[in-house]
């Protein structure tokens, strides 16, 4: 068994010639390094073998050897360790030879004769980069490692509320800066925390975990919710510019839900956090507020909560800003983004931009006894000034792109049914409902029951309605009048259609596995 | 005879003088946008080749993967005119959306609708 020093970078010499190869053996170990010196690819694999090729930190081959080439060695020694730096010395005026070493990854080539000092400075460099690259590779491995961990710890669900509640967790960094903690309480009762640490970089992860353990340690310690929230506030005021931030200030957005025994009502805090969203047992979609500052911002907090009233089979959707900001570069709708990454396993794959945010996304089913497939899930939501009737070719590619991105081709033919029916409703909407007016809105969604196969739009205006009958009006159009022909398209292109308050929501359907 | 007629971005027209045919395609959806240029460019069509030389205009939709009512009812009134002057209107369209929109709206009373489905690729 060979002995090395330990303290002596090993440097790996590869050279058929017997007089530079002495030369080679001489120079490098009168500059303070080990040398193992063989003649052929074959010994120099064997070399590698018996040595550990982790304790080797430079190769130095010749490029001509005896029936192999240094290119070959240099590549088989990348696959196997990829941190190693390889050098190729070649003969005088062998430029393609160059080229090709730069192409395999080679770290520097040289060109003989070679002096004793550019051997010894060439291989210091060539060492400490060994040394910086395996340095990179321990803590990514490490960071690897945390990664498994921070996906158990900041969306850890507890077993009682896995049937009831999903969630979407992908931070940016191994360490994400979004998290989501719940706390059972028993009897029914529960908490449940979603935070967002400010900031894209690993640091606001570590930052997530010192909030994280602080909630924890506050609540089972008997401590209310809302104390929680003022000391998370006190601590960011207090703390955050001196040891966290370096002169940036650093927030913490959070929203809070405490659910009540009997789920007859929720409480809901909002600390600067995305406005969570009920959806009704009919598909029809309501924000809740937008909340105060994030925490860290300010001294005074107010800690009442808003109290949401829980009606029938509703379904609750919290998620942070990455979501919506990784929508809007895709050029989607966040609810279409949120429904795919909900009902695939690996919903961002072969997407043509990567998220530049931590995304956490969770859906929550208030009645327990209902499962989530019968209850509607949005996959469209916008909002539109009456003045966009002038944009509509181009909110009707929206539309588009947003439903095949969360449905895929499942409408087949019927989605072009679909997009003119909610063309006619949103022109409708946007012109006599907004009455092309940029203060007043119209809203539309789009969501979807999968275990009726269903998809129903909810066109709403803000307009005073009419009286009029909608039956009547319908047969109107088969007078060939050609008034109201866009109500008609839409109730005979749709599965079912209706209008609510007066006329100003129109609510139709699409079977989704009618052809 | 074939002779090819300059049309908008929206419409192209030839005449077939040998069947006693205007061929016009439609390049876009048939929709409120462009109904105004669709009617402008018609209008130029007729204008140009005139009424003397062909029987039918032949509508060719089937580029096009929509229709919208403001589209249902130029297409109502291109028809009106048409038979004025004692011509018919042949629709071609493979949109299945065009033909139920077509069909409810009882434009395929008055007009020649030859629909062969095709798989919507736009």
């Amino acid at each position: 068994m060979i002995q090395f020093e330990t303290r002596k970078p090993l440097v790996l010499v590869v050279e058929d010639d017997p007089h530079g190869r002495s030369f080679m053996e001489s120079s490098l170990e009168l500059s303070g390094f080990q040398v193992i010196s063989v003649s052929s690819t074959e010994e120099a694999r064997q070399s590698c073998e018996q040595v550990g090729i982790s304790n080797i930190s430079a190769v130095l081959s010749d490029y001509r050897l005896p029936g192999d080439s240094g290119i070959h060695f240099v590549n088989w020694i990348r696959d196997v360790d990829s941190t190693i730096a390889t050098l190729i010395i070649t003969g005088q005026g062998e430029k393609e030879i160059v080229q090709q070493s730069m192409a395999a990854g080679v770290f520097q080539y040289l060109e003989k004769p070679v002096t004793h000092q550019e051997l010894r400075e060439i291989l210091w460099v060539a060492v400490e980069r060994t040394r910086t690259q395996r340095k990179f590779r321990s803590d990514r491995q490490g960071l690897q490692a945390l990664e498994h961990l921070d996906q158990n710890m900041n969306v850890s669900v507890p077993d009682t509320l896995q049937s009831r509640l999903k969630v979407f967790y992908r931070p940016l960094h191994e360490i994400g800066g979004d998290f989501l903690i719940t706390h059972d309480f028993g009897h029914n009762r529960w908490v449940l925390l979603v935070g967002d640490v400010s900031g894209h970089d690993i640091r606001s992860g570590f930052v997530s975990t010192y909030f994280q353990g602080m909630f924890r340690g506050c609540i089972e310690s008997g401590g209310r919710l809302e104390s929680a929230l003022q000391l998370f506030n006190r601590t960011l005021l207090r703390e955050g510019r001196q040891s966290f931030s370096h002169g940036e200030l650093i927030s913490l957005s959070v929203s809070a839900i405490d659910f009540g025994p009997e789920d007859e009502y929720i409480q809901h805090w909002n600390f600067g956090f995305t406005p969570c969203s009920l959806v009704s047992e009919s598909g029809r979609l309501g924000d809740c507020d937008f909340g105060q500052f994030p925490l860290g911002w300010v001294e005074d907090i107010l800690t009442e909560s808003n109290n949401l009233e829980v009606r029938g089979n509703q379904l609750l959707y919290i998620f942070t800003d990455g979501l919506a900001e990784f929508a809007n570069t895709l050029r989607i709708n966040h609810f279409s983004l949120l429904y795919r990454l909900m009902h695939t396993i690996n919903g961002l794959e072969g997407l043509p931009e990567e998220p530049s945010d931590d995304i956490l996304a969770l859906r929550y089913r208030l009645n327990p006894s209902m499962s989530l497939e019968e209850s509607f899930e949005p996959i469209l939501s916008e909002h539109y000034a009456g003045t966009e009737c002038e944009h509509i070719d181009q909110l009707q590619a929206n539309w588009r792109r947003s439903i095949t991105f969360a449905l895929g081709d499942r409408l087949g033919d019927r989605l072009y049914d679909l997009l003119i029916c909610i063309r006619e409703g949103m022109l409708n909407a946007l012109i006599h409902g907004c009455e092309r007016s940029a203060e007043k809105f119209a809203h539309l969604q789009v969501s979807i029951n999968e275990s009726r196969e269903i998809l129903r739009i909810h066109i709403d205006d803000p307009g005073r309605g009419h009286s009029f009958d909608l039956k009547e009006r319908l047969e109107q159009i088969n007078q060939k009048t050609g008034k109201h022909l866009g109500l008609g398209i839409i109730q005979r292109l749709s599965d079912s259609f209706s209008i609510e308050n007066k006329g100003t929501s129109l609510v139709f359907d699409f079977r989704i596995s009618a052809e | 005879m074939m002779t090819s007629s300059e049309g908008s971005s929206l419409l192209a027209a030839r005449l077939d003088e040998r069947k006693g045919r205007l061929l016009v395609d439609v390049r876009e959806d048939i929709t409120s946008t462009q109904v105004p240029e669709l009617r402008h460019a018609m209008m130029q069509i007729l204008e140009k080749h005139g009424f003397d030389s062909w029987k039918a205009l032949y509508l060719d939709v089937r580029n096009a993967r929509m229709i919208d009512s403001m589209g249902t009812n130029w297409l109502f009134a291109e028809s009106v005119r048409l038979k004025e002057h004692k011509k018919s209107l042949v629709l071609r369209i493979s949109s299945p959306a065009i033909n139920r929109v077509i069909q409810f709206a009882g434009l395929d009373k008055l007009v020649t609708v030859k629909f062969r489905r095709r798989k919507q690729t736009r």
